[in-house]
């Protein structure tokens, strides 16, 4: 299909763009001046601007009322919350925050928000380490413990950067007791790696997600999945 | 005030909404925020936005049923993938290309009808008011103009369609869809002579069936 669309350079202006600009409020005066010039020679012209300018503002009401609905759409906002935690990380890293004091931070906010489990207390500044288990060198009595040990081994290693303090609530309970809540939650740790290729989640031309590999040089933003 | 400030502002066909900021698009630091997972910005670029996504949508895909359904695509597709866009400042472009995506790709498969019918969106649209005789000829006017203006290429088609949005300018048009403001002015000014054309070939009142292939 031909459609006309090498006219930038152009230097004659022709009837339908002179129509064109007038109903859209967008004539200058040359423009005017151009048109009454047509106008002289063929003034159906005339007649011609008025039903269009009928047409399209016809058109516009059509299609508002078409689109109105588009206002009653809003955002699926819990699609979002799995994304907002990891901007927060962003923000604590740019902040200059240091990471042991939000890992203190992540005990009282896990505590605060989601309660301890029943009969655990605190050991060790986190949750969920079951009293009265220590070995000597470091104890790995508890799932707790275990993790700790990783963090601090990968901090030697510089392969763990720190956890963060949001922990995401998938599930929450309360106990047939009435004593509390059973909690399932998702913890979030920071970890570093060095890789040759990065690939981000893209879209195809279908819209399908598809893995898209990262420009070399760039890097990706904070919050985009990588593979 | 200007003929355009008066249309813009017409009350009687526009309902209450955002007109659109700057022609060459929203504050980068909005785009930032939203891309960083910062939902009230995400909010606010999605209702600065969502009415010319809808106007896209319908022409990529002139079936006004759907509409809802795919809008719901597309703001759940923002939520989603925002963080991916490259270049704050293609915002738009990404936008228009999920809403061309998300209208194609339905149009491949079984069209799903829920929520409100047409003659319900009329009415969300319009307000309790307009009942009148006037009003329902201007309606069936509009909806016949719709109809031909979806037999419009489709390059025609967009320009024109967006140029009915409130607040849209050649200039934010040329920002959503990639081109030169010339151009669109010059798309804009060939899909209202087709459309003014294939009406008057096509007369009143409108035969069943009939359909009018338009060539640029």
């Amino acid at each position: 299909m031909n459609t006309h669309d090498n006219d930038n350079t152009r230097d004659h202006l022709d009837r339908d763009t002179l129509l064109t600009r007038i109903i859209d409020a967008e004539a200058s005066a040359e423009d005017w001046a151009a048109f009454r010039a047509f106008a002289a020679d063929e003034p159906e012209v005339w007649s011609e601007l008025a039903e269009m300018q009928r047409q399209h503002d016809v058109l516009a009401g059509g299609l508002r009322e078409a689109i109105a609905i588009a206002d009653s759409i809003e955002l699926p906002v819990h699609e979002h919350e799995s994304v907002r935690p990891v901007a927060r990380i962003g923000a604590v890293m740019q902040n200059g925050w240091s990471w042991g004091g939000w890992l203190a931070a992540a005990a009282l906010l896990l505590a605060f928000t989601v309660g301890l489990p029943r009969g655990v207390g605190v050991v060790g500044g986190m949750p969920g380490t079951a009293p009265g288990t220590q070995a000597a060198g470091f104890s790995l009595g508890t799932p707790e413990e275990a993790l700790d040990r990783y963090i601090d081994l990968g901090k030697q290693s510089g392969a763990v950067v720190g956890q963060s303090p949001d922990f995401i609530v998938l599930e929450s309970t309360p106990l047939a007791d009435g004593g509390g809540y059973e909690v399932v939650y998702l913890r979030q740790l920071i970890e570093r790696r060095e890789v040759r290729d990065l690939y981000r989640l893209g879209t195809d031309e279908l819209g399908n997600t598809v893995r898209v590999p990262v420009e070399a040089g760039k890097a990706l933003g904070v919050g985009a999945k990588a593979f | 005030m200007t003929r355009r400030e008066a249309m813009d502002t017409d009350a009687t066909t526009a309902t209450p909404g955002p007109a659109f900021g700057p022609a060459d698009g929203t504050p980068p630091g909005l785009v930032r925020a939203a891309m960083a997972g910062d939902a009230d910005a995400l909010r606010t670029l999605w209702q600065d936005n969502r009415r010319w996504i809808a106007a896209v949508m319908l022409a990529a895909k002139p079936r006004e049923a759907d509409l809802e359904d795919l809008l719901q695509d597309v703001a759940l597709t923002m939520v989603r993938q925002v963080h991916t866009i490259d270049d704050e400042r293609a915002l738009r472009g990404w936008l228009r290309q999920v809403a061309l995506n998300t209208a194609r790709a339905a149009g491949r498969t079984t069209t799903r009808r829920k929520g409100l019918d047409r003659e319900r969106r009329h009415e969300l649209a319009r307000g309790p008011a307009g009942s009148g005789d006037a009003q329902v000829a201007q309606r069936d006017e509009a909806d016949r103009l719709m109809q031909l203006a979806s037999e419009l290429p489709e390059a025609y088609r967009e320009c024109v369609m967006l140029r009915c949005v409130r607040g849209m300018s050649y200039r934010a048009i040329a920002s959503i869809t990639g081109l030169a403001e010339t151009t669109v002015e010059t798309r804009i000014a060939r899909g209202r002579r087709m459309l003014r054309e294939i009406a008057q070939q096509q007369g009143k009142p409108q035969h069943n069936g009939q359909k009018q292939q338009v060539h640029a």
